[in-house]
C-alpha cells in the first residue's frame, strides 16, 4: 500500500484533478509500446469513452415546481447545487454529474443530503431543463474512496427511494471509487456507471505509481477553499497556488518593457493562477479567502523585493501592487529578485554565485560550421 | 564578385536580384574551392504575438528595443544594422509570425549578433525545428527530390546532464565552447554520450538505411540539420534546428522559396500546437455564463530509456537552480514528489510565458496555459532530443507530434525556382 496514495484518494482536490486527468486527450498505452518509449502511466478512461469536461462546478438550479413539490412533501432540498465536474459525450448527449466526497454520509437530515437531492433532480428526467440544453441521458456519480462506495450507495438509494415515493423526479445514481495499491491508483466503476460509459464494471488503472513517488499529477485546479482536505494537502495546494501566482507575476514582469509600471490586482492574478476559475466563484467567503491569500503572497513579495530594491513594489489602495521599472538595469534587478523569491517559504533566496557558464550561455552562441 | 550592397537595395525584387548575383558568383568560387566571401545565410525568427496587427512600425520598435536599427525599404522589408551602425542584413517579414534575416556576414559574428538580440527579447525567438520535425521534413524532401541527388543530414546529441560523479561548472561551460581544442593535454576525460554525425549521401541510400540506423542507435533520431537539394542545380539549402538556413545553391530565389516553404509549415505548426494545447476555461456557447469547461491538451514527452537518478537530478538542478537557467531556458521552483519526479509551476524564461511541467525519469508532461507561445513547446522538444534523449517521442494530446507536423505540411505549396 502506498500511504500517500491511500491518503490522497480521500482528498477532494485530488479527486477533482484525477477526474479531469481521466478526461484528458492522452494516447492509449499501446501507442507508447508501439513507439518503444516509456508509457505515461495515466490511463484516461473517460476520454477513451469520448467523455469530455463539460463544466466545472456549474450551478444547477432545481426547477421551481420541483422545489415547491419538495416543500409540500416536507423534503428539504437545496435550491441548486454545484457538482464538482460535469462531463458529457457529444455523440449521444450523455451527461455525467460527479460530486467528490472524502467519505460517505448517512441518510439523516444534513446539508449533504439536501445537496444530493438537488443533484439527483439535475440528473433526472428534468435534466434538459436544468442544463438548458438537450440531455438524452444523465447519471449522478459520487467519487470517493472505494471503501466508502457501498455505504454511499446505500444512503443514496434511500434518499432516492424517498424522493420517488413523493413523486420527485430523481435520476439514476452510481459511484466512482478510488482505490490505491502499491503500484497504482485505480478507479472502481459500479454497474450503473459501467453501463453508462459502455465498459465492464470493475477496477481500471488511473495512474501507475513509481516506488517512492507521490502519486499526484499536475493539478489543473490547484486550490479550493471549500474543499475539506487534510492539513498537509491544504498546505501543498496553497504552495501550488502560490507558485502559480508567482509564475503569473514573474511572467508579466519579464514581458514588460522599461520604462513602465505593472499593477497586480487580485482578480487578474488569481484568474491567471486558476485558469480563470476565480472570476466565477460565487461563494463570497471563499472569494475573500482567496483574496486574503493573494494579499499575503503579494505582501511577502513586496517585502522581499523591496529589501533589495527600495521602493520597487508599492501598494496603492484601490489599485493593487505597483511595480515600477525605470530602465533595463532595474528590469533585470527586479526579475532577479522576483525569481529568487521563494513561493514555498515566502522569503528571498540567496543569490547564486555568478557562473562562467551563465555568462557564456547568454553571450556566446554555438557556432555551426558554415562560413 | 557582385556585392549585394545592402544599403542601396530598393525593393524585394531588387533584393532577390542582388543576392542572386552574389550567390551565382559564389558558386564559381565553390567550384574552384576558393570561397572568398561568406555564404548567404538566413536566420528565421519568430515574432511573438506576430499577428497581422503588428505593424511595420511596431516591428521596428521591437528590433530597436534590442538595439537593432532598421530602416524600411518597403512594406515588410528592412535594412538591418547593429548598434554601431554596421549593415548586417535584410529583414523580411515572410509571414505574419516569421521574420527572415538574410545576410552575407560571416557565420560566427552573425550568430553572435543574432543570439545577442534574440536571447534577451521576450518578443523574438528562433524558429525551432526539432529532430521530430526534421524527421517529417526529411520525408517531404525525399518525396519532392530526385532520388539520386545528394543530401546532407547532421545528427547532434550531447548528453550534457549525463556525467559521472560531481561535475564542476567549468566542464559544462567547456562543452559550450564552439570549437574545443583538438589536442589539449590538460583536458579531462569526460565519459558521456556526445554524438555529432554528418551524413552525406544520395537520398535513396539514406532513405534505405535511416530507419535501421535509428533503431540501432537512437542519436540518429536527433536530426539537427537537413539539406534540401536545390532543383535548379548542384548544392542545396541547409536548415539548422535553431532556424538558420545556409544557402549552398546557385540561386537565392530558390533559397528563399525553400525558406518560405518550411516557414509556412512551421507557422501552421505553431497555430496547430497552440489551438490544441492552450488550456483555458471556456464558457459554453449554448449557455454563456452558466457552464465553463476546461479545454486544452497536455504535451507528453516520453523517453526511450529512463534517465538514471543522478542524471535526472543534474538536469533538474542545472535547469532550475542556475542564475539564468540553462539550455532549457525555464524558470520555476520545483516541488519534489519523489526520487525522480518533480512538478514545476513556472515559466519559459525566454518568452516569459507561464508553463506547468512534470518531469520524471521517464519523460515530461507540459500544461500550456492559454497565450503561451507554441514555440515554447518546440524549443522544449528540440532540447530534450538534443540533450536528454534523442529517441524521445512527443504527443500533443492523443496525437503524435509527427502527425501534427504532417498535417501542418498538408497542402503547403512547394514552388522551387527552376
Amino acid at each position: 500500500m502506498n500511504p500517500k496514495a491511500e491518503e490522497l484518494v480521500r482528498d477532494p482536490l485530488f479527486q477533482v484533478n484525477a477526474l479531469l486527468w481521466l478526461a484528458q486527450p492522452l494516447p492509449d498505452e499501446k501507442v507508447f509500446r508501439e513507439f518503444g518509449v516509456s508509457p505515461l502511466g495515466i490511463h484516461p478512461l473517460l476520454h477513451m469513452r469520448r467523455f469530455a469536461v463539460h463544466a466545472i462546478a456549474p450551478m444547477l438550479l432545481v426547477p421551481l415546481d420541483v422545489r415547491l413539490a419538495a416543500q409540500n412533501a416536507g423534503i428539504p432540498i437545496q435550491e441548486g447545487a454545484r457538482p464538482d465536474v460535469v462531463l458529457s459525450r457529444e455523440r449521444d448527449l450523455k451527461f455525467l454529474l460527479v460530486e467528490c466526497k472524502a467519505s460517505s454520509f448517512g441518510p439523516g437530515p444534513s446539508k449533504s443530503v439536501e445537496q444530493a437531492r438537488a443533484l439527483m433532480i439535475a440528473a433526472g428526467p428534468r435534466a434538459s431543463e436544468v442544463f438548458a440544453e438537450q440531455v438524452k441521458a444523465a447519471l449522478l456519480s459520487y467519487e470517493l474512496p472505494d471503501s466508502a462506495c457501498a455505504g454511499m450507495m446505500g444512503t443514496l438509494a434511500r434518499v432516492a427511494e424517498e424522493m420517488h415515493a413523493r413523486g420527485l423526479p430523481a435520476g439514476p445514481l452510481s459511484t466512482l471509487g478510488l482505490r490505491s495499491s502499491e503500484t497504482e491508483v485505480s478507479v472502481v466503476i459500479d454497474s450503473e456507471l459501467a453501463a453508462f460509459l459502455g465498459v465492464q464494471p470493475g477496477a481500471f488503472k488511473f495512474i501507475a505509481l513509481e516506488p517512492g513517488d507521490d502519486p499526484r499529477p499536475l493539478y489543473f485546479i490547484p486550490y479550493d477553499p471549500d474543499a475539506q482536505g487534510s492539513a498537509e494537502e491544504t498546505a501543498f495546494c496553497r504552495a501550488v497556488l502560490f507558485r502559480r501566482m508567482h509564475a503569473s507575476v514573474v511572467a508579466a514582469i519579464g514581458r514588460a518593457f522599461p520604462p513602465t509600471e505593472r499593477i497586480f490586482e487580485h482578480g487578474a492574478v488569481l484568474n491567471d493562477a486558476m485558469f480563470g476559475m476565480y472570476g466565477h466563484w460565487d461563494n463570497k467567503a471563499s472569494a475573500k479567502h482567496m483574496r486574503d491569500l493573494f494579499k499575503q503572497f503579494m505582501t511577502a513579495i513586496q517585502q522581499s523585493v523591496n529589501s533589495e530594491l527600495t521602493g520597487a513594489i508599492a501598494f496603492e489602495p484601490g489599485r493593487g501592487w505597483k511595480v515600477k521599472i525605470g530602465d533595463e538595469d532595474a528590469h533585470e534587478a527586479i526579475i532577479d529578485a522576483l525569481t529568487r523569491f521563494s513561493a514555498e517559504t515566502l522569503t528571498a533566496q540567496p543569490k547564486p554565485p555568478i557562473e562562467l557558464f551563465d555568462v557564456l550561455e547568454d553571450d556566446e552562441p554555438q557556432a555551426p560550421s558554415s562560413n | 564578385m557582385v556585392e549585394p550592397a545592402l544599403g542601396t537595395i530598393h525593393g524585394r525584387h531588387d533584393m532577390v536580384r542582388r543576392f542572386d548575383g552574389y550567390v551565382s558568383d559564389q558558386m564559381e568560387e565553390l567550384d574552384e574551392r576558393k570561397l572568398k566571401r561568406p555564404l548567404v545565410k538566413t536566420f528565421l525568427l519568430e515574432l511573438l504575438n506576430g499577428v497581422r496587427s503588428c505593424t511595420d512600425a511596431a516591428l521596428k520598435d521591437i528590433l530597436a528595443r534590442r538595439h537593432v536599427s532598421v530602416s524600411q525599404i518597403e512594406e515588410g522589408l528592412f535594412l538591418a544594422a547593429d548598434g554601431s551602425g554596421q549593415e548586417m542584413g535584410i529583414v523580411e517579414r515572410l509571414r505574419p509570425r516569421i521574420l527572415a534575416l538574410y545576410s552575407t556576414v560571416k557565420s560566427a559574428p552573425l550568430r553572435t549578433w543574432v543570439t545577442q538580440f534574440v536571447r534577451p527579447s521576450p518578443e523574438l525567438d528562433h524558429v525551432w525545428l526539432s529532430g521530430l520535425t526534421f524527421g517529417v521534413l526529411w520525408g517531404i524532401m525525399r518525396r519532392l527530390s530526385r532520388q539520386h541527388r545528394f543530401t546532407r543530414l547532421v545528427f547532434t546529441h550531447e548528453s550534457i546532464f549525463d556525467i559521472e560523479g560531481q561535475v564542476p561548472e567549468e566542464q559544462e561551460e567547456e562543452e559550450e565552447a564552439p570549437t574545443p581544442p583538438a589536442d589539449d593535454d590538460e583536458r579531462e576525460i569526460v565519459e558521456r554520450r556526445d554524438t555529432r554525425v554528418t551524413l552525406v549521401d544520395r537520398i535513396s541510400e539514406i532513405d534505405h538505411r535511416l530507419r535501421n540506423l535509428q533503431e540501432l542507435y537512437s542519436p540518429f533520431y536527433a536530426i539537427s540539420q537537413l539539406r534540401f537539394p536545390s532543383p535548379v542545380g548542384r548544392g542545396g539549402h541547409d536548415f539548422f534546428d535553431d532556424g538558420q538556413v545556409t544557402n549552398r545553391s546557385e540561386s537565392f530565389r530558390d533559397h528563399r522559396s525553400h525558406v518560405l516553404f518550411v516557414v509556412r509549415i512551421y507557422e501552421r505548426l505553431l497555430k496547430s500546437t497552440e489551438e490544441q494545447t492552450w488550456y483555458s476555461i471556456r464558457e459554453s456557447v449554448s449557455a454563456p455564463g452558466a457552464f465553463r469547461r476546461i479545454v486544452g491538451a497536455p504535451v507528453v514527452i516520453r523517453f526511450r530509456e529512463p534517465l538514471r537518478p543522478e542524471v535526472f537530478d543534474y538536469w533538474v538542478s542545472a535547469t532550475f537552480e542556475r542564475k539564468r537557467g540553462s539550455k532549457f531556458r525555464l524558470w520555476g521552483q520545483p516541488i519534489r514528489l519523489g526520487p525522480t519526479k518533480v512538478h514545476v509551476y513556472g515559466a519559459d524564461r525566454h518568452l516569459w510565458q507561464p508553463l506547468f511541467l512534470e518531469f520524471s525519469a521517464k519523460g515530461c508532461i507540459a500544461i500550456v496555459p492559454n497565450g503561451t507561445c507554441g514555440n515554447t513547446v518546440h524549443r522544449l522538444v528540440t532540447n530534450i532530443q538534443r540533450y536528454l534523449d534523442p529517441g524521445a517521442r512527443t504527443f500533443i494530446g492523443d496525437r503524435t507530434y509527427e502527425a501534427v507536423v504532417e498535417q501542418s505540411a498538408e497542402g503547403v505549396p512547394y514552388e522551387p525556382e527552376g
